[in-house]
């Protein structure tokens, strides 16, 4: 009984190894926003696959506020709301433009969004550009080409400002 | 009996003066390298600070340059009239041990400083400075020895004046002009170019080097538009393929960013140390911050001074409000290839287009 026990979960972990593999090399990591009543939004980054990777902070929420990364619509009138923080122009990407993610880490951020967007009483669509990654094994000293990156889009937040 | 008390205090005084446990403390030295500048060049001074007793002395760091300047060193003046300090003061926390250098007996301390971007010195006249600071907490975290050194009338370091003439840049009474209590020590020039941010003398002269070189880009750019057939290779290389509002988007672009060189009131701010070349406030026109990489771009062709100026010119909402779609040559190409609508408003696109490296027709 024991060795049948034994067969069938050897069995069973045989069968499952492959999967596994599989799963891991197409794993990424993943993002969520929340957004409260007073316009602060918590952007989370969370990397549950089994590897090292790489986020490139420029246009990310870990860039507050020299890039426009994201986008406030009303949703009634679908107006976008102006970004009013600030837009650098760069050099060259380098490695310290990268954010290290260790397997199974989690990352939070907290953005006041009143800082740069003139938000009245309302509901609106919050949305990210996508976030630009790369896996453990790029070397980050080598200027990187937009076709070289893993893009993970965040989905979007609705936020209710109460005034 | 208070006659003899005061008398035998003045003895103990003298005698501390004269065998000097702290008496003169440090002597500081100020060297430089020529007596006559211009308006493009830096004023560099190196401050030799050396302790002469024979006992080791604690010095605060904030008074001296050893992290940069973040207090007031000097005493400057210009054909006789004294200048304000410009840079940073700030505010701290008491001092603790941490915060003092210590220097051997007889060891010496050298630092060079940039005074151009500390004190005014845009107007033209014979300068004089000196080193100037004093503290009852300069030399020593021991709250009695500073106390020992205020009777004794120790508080200070001070050094003799060095002089030099100064060809100055003449700044007009414009916004910034000795406005106080910015910290910005900028000055407006007579084109109504404005500097904040203590913009040193050579940083004052690579941004009007810069804009000069984007004023010229800008009117090519829009000779080009004007003239150019609709199969021109330079517009399809940065803007996709030609279509006519298109191509009118961009013409007002540039017309507008032309404009807004030659005849907005532009102000230039120093203060960044990013690695960024540069960035703007696109609702706030027309302040542009420099970074670190500005300072080492060449003038004109790719990702250059000049060009830089058109890219943040371009983000003002008020003159062509472009954004940050992608960045650098190869992908400002392929967004003209694949998204000509979206390269009509990027920034880089509109810089690339202007700097014309390679030089496309």
């Amino acid at each position: 009984m024991l060795t049948l026990l034994r067969t069938t979960l050897l069995f069973l972990i045989m069968m499952l190894l492959p999967v596994k593999d599989t799963l891991a090399t197409m794993q990424r990591p993943t993002c969520q926003l929340a957004a409260n009543s007073l316009g602060h939004l918590t952007f989370t980054l969370d990397n549950q696959t089994e590897q090292i990777w790489s986020l490139l902070t420029w246009q990310t929420p870990f860039d507050a506020w020299f890039s426009e990364f994201i986008t406030i619509r009303h949703q009634q009138t679908n107006q976008k709301i102006t970004y009013q923080g600030a837009l650098a122009k760069r050099a060259a990407i380098n490695a310290d433009d990268y954010l290290t993610l260790p397997a199974h880490s989690h990352h939070v951020i907290q953005l006041d969004l009143s800082q740069v967007y003139n938000l009245s009483e309302g509901h609106y669509d919050v949305s990210l550009i996508s976030l630009r990654l790369l896996p453990h094994n790029a070397d980050l000293s080598q200027p990187s080409q937009e076709d070289d990156f893993i893009f993970v889009d965040c989905p979007s937040t609705q936020m209710n400002i109460v005034k | 009996m208070s006659k003899i008390l005061n008398l035998s205090v003045v003895a103990l005084a003298s005698s501390l003066m004269s065998y000097g446990a702290l008496a003169d403390g440090i002597a500081a030295k100020l060297q430089m390298s020529q007596n006559s500048y211009n308006d493009a060049q830096d004023v560099m001074v190196t401050v030799t600070l050396t302790n002469e007793e024979h006992v080791p002395v604690k010095v605060l760091k904030w008074y001296t340059a050893a992290e940069g300047v973040e207090e007031s060193l000097f005493k400057v003046s210009a054909d006789g009239e004294q200048r304000k300090y410009l840079g940073a003061h700030y505010k701290r926390q008491a001092p603790t041990h941490k915060d003092y250098i210590k220097l051997k007996a007889g060891e010496s301390v050298s630092y060079d400083v940039e005074l151009s971007s500390l004190y005014d010195m845009s107007a033209t006249a014979n300068y004089e400075i000196s080193y100037n600071v004093s503290s009852l907490q300069l030399f020593s975290p021991n709250p009695g020895q500073a106390k020992k050194l205020a009777r004794l009338g120790i508080e200070g370091i001070h050094s003799d004046s060095a002089s030099f003439y100064l060809e100055g840049r003449e700044f007009k009474g414009g916004n910034n002009k000795g406005k106080p209590g910015t910290g910005d020590g900028g000055g407006t020039t007579p084109d109504g170019i404005s500097f904040t941010g203590r913009c040193s003398n050579s940083q004052q002269s690579d941004i009007l080097a810069g804009l000069a070189a984007a004023k010229n880009m800008a009117a090519d750019a829009n000779q080009h538009l004007a003239t150019a057939s609709s199969s021109s290779v330079r517009y399809s290389t940065w803007f996709g393929d030609y279509n006519s509002s298109r191509w009118n988007t961009v013409s007002t672009n540039f017309s507008k960013i032309e404009s807004a060189l030659n005849d907005e009131p532009l102000t230039f701010d120093c203060s960044c140390k990013k690695q960024y070349f540069a960035y703007v406030y696109p609702t706030q026109p027309y302040k542009i911050y420099m970074c670190s990489a500005f300072w080492s771009a060449p003038i004109t062709g790719t990702d250059s001074k000049g060009g830089t100026i058109i890219h943040e010119t371009s983000h003002f909402n008020v003159v062509a409000g472009t954004d940050d779609v992608v960045y650098g040559q190869s992908g400002a190409q392929s967004l003209a290839d694949t998204d000509p609508a979206q390269a009509i408003q990027n920034a880089d696109s509109h810089e690339y287009f202007a700097e014309n490296t390679p030089n496309l027709n």
